[in-house]
C-alpha cells in the first residue's frame, strides 16, 4: 500500500522531511508547495517529477493527497492546517504547533477525528530521550521529587533579523522555538503541570533570549528549567536533565544517560551505569541530520497507513502550547500561573 | 593507483565536534578556540609521521598547518561545503538568504568569477543549472585551500546523502568532473549511509575515486546495518577512507585498529584532541597497520 504526501514549506525542515520520506518505500511525494514562487525552479531541479505549487488550494485541486507535512513558519500553521483539514488529509505539523495558543486551539478544533495528526517534537524519537522514557516507566528511581532541566544553543550572538525573531510571527524566542522540545519531553515524562513561574530576558533580539522557569507538576515533582540561545559554547542544541528520586538519580544529555541506583534492580547494578547513545540501537535506516527524523517520519507514515495514534499527537502539541503560554503569561505578569485555572485543556 | 597516507589526521576536535558527549565537544570548542592548541596537536601529529589532514574550512587549522616546517607540510584533504554553517543559518535566513550571505563574504576576485558564471546574485542562483551552481560552490569553498597541496577533496556527507536520496546523479558527476579538471585533485564522497550509497554509485557507474564512510567494530553510523556495509566494503574497488573507527571514542585504539586491519580499507582519518592522545593512538595505529 502506498501513501501520497504533499510537502508544504520548502525551508530547512521541508527539505529534510522530503529527503527522509523519499527513503520510505510506501511513500510517494505527490507535490511540494511554497508561497515563495522563486523556489519553483529549485524544486523542479531537485524534484523534476514532483509538481510544485505556490498556492495550497491549487495543490489540493490538482493532486490527490493523503498526507501533508506542514513545514512553514509557525504563524502560518493555522491557515495552512485549516485548508488541509477541509481537504481531509492526515497532517504532520512541525513544532511548535502554532505561534500562539489561540491558533493552536483553532488547529485542534478544525481537525477531524478520523484524520491522523502529529506534532513534530522529534526528540521523542531521539534514541537517548526515548530510552529515558523507557527507564522512567520502569520506575527505577522510586518517587521522583526533583528535576533540573536545561537547553542551550549558541545561535544568537548579536542583533538578529528574520521571522524567527519577530514575536508576532514566531510567537516568542528560545522558549517556543527551541525549548519547546524540552517542554514536550518534561510533559511526556512527568505529566500535567499544576503551576509555573518564569522570568526571561531579551538581550540581543526583540524576543526572549534566555529564561528561568519553575514548574510544579500535578504529581508534586518540581522542575527548574534553564534555557538560552545566546550562551556561547553550544554548536548544537543541548538538552540536559537531572532527575532525582528516592531510589537514585538519572543524568540525561543528548549523548548519554548516567543512572545512579541506591540498590540494584533486575536490569541495572547498584551505583552508576552509563548508557552511551552510540550503544543504544535505533531503528533509523537512513541517516540525514540526526537519527530521530528518520524514525519520526517512518512512525508517522506507519500511523497513517494503519490508523494509529502518533507518539506525539496534535493534542500533545496543544498541551505543550498551553505550557508555553503559561510560561509567557507568568513572565509578563510576574506571577505564578495556575495552568488549569488560567489556560484550559482542549 | 592513487594513494593517500594510511593514517590521516581528522579535524573534528578542532571544530568542536565529539560523538562521545556534548561536554567533550564543548571542551574541544574551548580548547581549540586558541590556535596555539591546534598547532600543538598538529605539530605532534607531524612529528609522529602524519602527512595529511582532512578538514572543513577552519582558518585556525589552516594557519597552524602553515606554521609547520616546509619539509613537514601536510597534504590537505578539504571537506566541502561547510554544511553545518548552511544548516544553522538557514533556520532564520532561509536557504537562499544563507547562500547570498555567503556570497557577500567572498573576495572581489571570487565575486567577479561568480558574476561571470551568473551566480553572484540571488536571481542567478535560482535560475542556473546544477552544474554551474556546484562549480560556483566549489569556487567559494575551495578558495581558502589554494596554497595547500590538495590531493583529494571530499564532498560533505550531508550534501552527498541529500543528493543521493533525491537521485541527483548530476550533482556527483559535476562534482567529480570539477574536482578532477578544475581543481586537479581526486574526488571523494563522504556518506553516512554507505550501505545505500555504494550500490547506487555502482548502478550509476559513478567515476569517483574514493568513499569516506564510517567503519568500526560497534557498527556506529554504519547504515542501514553494519553487516550490509561490511559485505559491500569487501567487494568494492573504490578507495576507502574510513572514519569513526574509534566509534566516537567509545572503543580503545587497540580494538579499533584491530577491526580495520585486514579489511578493504585503504586509509583512516582519526580526530585527536590532545598531544598525549596523538602519541598514544598513533603508536598503536602504526603497530597495527604498518
Amino acid at each position: 500500500m502506498s501513501i501520497r504526501v504533499g510537502i508544504i514549506g520548502l525551508g530547512k525542515m521541508g527539505i529534510l522531511h522530503t529527503a527522509q520520506l523519499k527513503t520510505i518505500p510506501q511513500v510517494q511525494i505527490a507535490a511540494t508547495m511554497d508561497v515563495d514562487k522563486r523556489l519553483a525552479p529549485y524544486s523542479r531541479k531537485i524534484n523534476p517529477d514532483i509538481p510544485f505549487y505556490s498556492d495550497l488550494e491549487n495543490m489540493f485541486h490538482s493532486e490527490s493527497i493523503d498526507v501533508v507535512y506542514i513545514c512553514t513558519p509557525a504563524f502560518t500553521h493555522y491557515r495552512v492546517s485549516r485548508t488541509c483539514s477541509e481537504n481531509k488529509v492526515h497532517q504532520f505539523i512541525e513544532k511548535p504547533l502554532a505561534h500562539n495558543l489561540e491558533s493552536a486551539k483553532k488547529i485542534i478544533d478544525s481537525s477531524r477525528a478520523e484524520m491522523i495528526f502529529a506534532t513534530g517534537y522529534s526528540f521523542a524519537f531521539h534514541p537517548i530521550f526515548h530510552k529515558t522514557k523507557e527507564l522512567l516507566e520502569q520506575k527505577l528511581l522510586g518517587n521522583i521529587y526533583r528535576v533540573y532541566s536545561s537547553t542551550f544553543i549558541s545561535v544568537v550572538r548579536k542583533k538578529q533579523s528574520g521571522w524567527l525573531y519577530k514575536k508576532e510571527k514566531s510567537g516568542g524566542g528560545i522558549v517556543i522555538n527551541s525549548a519547546s522540545h524540552l517542554i514536550h519531553l518534561l510533559w511526556w515524562y512527568f505529566g500535567d503541570i499544576r503551576s509555573i513561574y518564569s522570568r526571561s530576558r531579551s538581550v540581543y533580539t526583540d524576543v526572549e533570549d534566555c529564561a528561568f522557569v519553575c514548574m510544579e507538576f500535578k504529581n508534586g515533582i518540581q522542575n527548574m528549567m534553564d534555557v538560552s540561545w545566546c550562551t556561547p559554547g553550544y554548536r548544537l542544541q543541548e538538552i540536559n536533565l537531572t532527575i532525582e528520586g528516592t531510589h537514585g538519580k538519572m543524568e540525561v544529555s543528548n549523548d548519554m544517560i548516567k543512572l545512579y541506583l541506591k540498590k540494584s534492580s533486575p536490569s541495572f547494578k547498584k551505583g552508576w551505569t552509563t548508557l552511551h547513545k552510540i550503544d543504544i540501537r535505533d531503528s533509523a535506516k537512513f541517516f540525514l541530520g540526526s537519527e530521530e527524523f528518520n524514525i519520526e517520519d517512518n512512525h508517522f507514515i506507519d500511523c497513517c497507513l494503519n490508523k494509529k495514534t502518533p507518539l506525539v499527537s496534535g493534542k500533545d502539541g496543544y498541551e505543550v502550547q498551553r505550557i508555553i503560554q503559561g510560561i509567557y503569561r507568568s513572565g509578563e505578569q510576574n506571577k505564578v500561573v495556575d495552568l488549569d485555572k488560567e489556560i484550559p485543556h482542549v | 593507483m592513487f594513494k593517500l597516507p594510511k593514517i590521516i589526521l581528522g579535524s573534528n576536535p578542532f571544530d568542536g565536534v565529539s560523538y562521545l558527549s556534548r561536554s567533550q565537544a564543548k571542551n574541544y570548542l574551548e580548547k581549540f578556540s586558541d590556535e596555539a592548541e591546534i598547532f600543538k596537536v598538529i605539530e605532534a601529529a607531524s612529528k609522529s609521521g602524519i602527512k595529511a589532514i582532512t578538514c572543513a574550512y577552519n582558518e585556525k587549522v589552516l594557519n597552524s598547518l602553515d606554521k609547520l616546517p616546509q619539509e613537514k607540510r601536510m597534504k590537505v584533504v578539504p571537506v566541502v561545503p561547510n554544511a553545518y554553517e548552511y544548516i544553522r543559518e538557514s533556520s532564520s535566513k532561509g536557504l537562499l538568504g544563507t547562500v547570498t550571505d555567503k556570497l557577500k563574504r567572498t573576495d572581489t576576485f571570487q565575486k567577479v568569477k561568480l558574476i561571470i558564471k551568473g551566480t553572484g546574485q540571488i536571481k542567478g542562483i535560482i535560475s542556473k543549472d546544477i552544474g554551474t551552481l556546484i562549480s560556483s560552490m566549489l569556487d567559494i569553498e575551495l578558495a581558502p585551500f589554494k596554497k595547500h597541496d590538495v590531493p583529494a577533496v571530499i564532498l560533505h556527507g550531508h550534501i552527498a546523502d541529500l543528493a543521493l536520496v533525491n537521485d541527483k546523479r548530476e550533482v556527483f558527476d559535476v562534482y567529480c568532473d570539477a574536482i578532477r579538471n578544475t581543481f586537479k585533485a581526486e574526488p571523494f564522497i563522504a556518506t553516512h549511509n554507505f550501505g545505500r550509497s555504494l550500490p547506487k554509485y555502482k548502478e550509476w557507474n559513478l567515476d569517483v575515486t574514493g568513499i569516506h564512510a564510517s567503519f568500526n567494530k560497534k557498527g556506529f553510523m554504519m547504515r542501514p546495518s553494519a553487516q550490509e556495509c561490511e559485505e559491500l566494503l569487501e567487494k568494492t574497488d573504490k578507495y576507502i577512507l574510513a572514519k569513526k573507527i574509534l566509534a566516537g571514542g567509545t572503543l580503545e585504539p587497540e580494538e579499533a585498529f584491530d577491526y580495520v586491519k585486514g579489511k578493504n580499507i585503504h586509509s583512516v582519518a582519526i580526530g585527536l584532541g590532545s598531544v598525549s592522545e596523538v602519541y598514544h593512538t598513533l603508536a598503536i595505529a602504526r603497530a597495527a597497520l604498518d
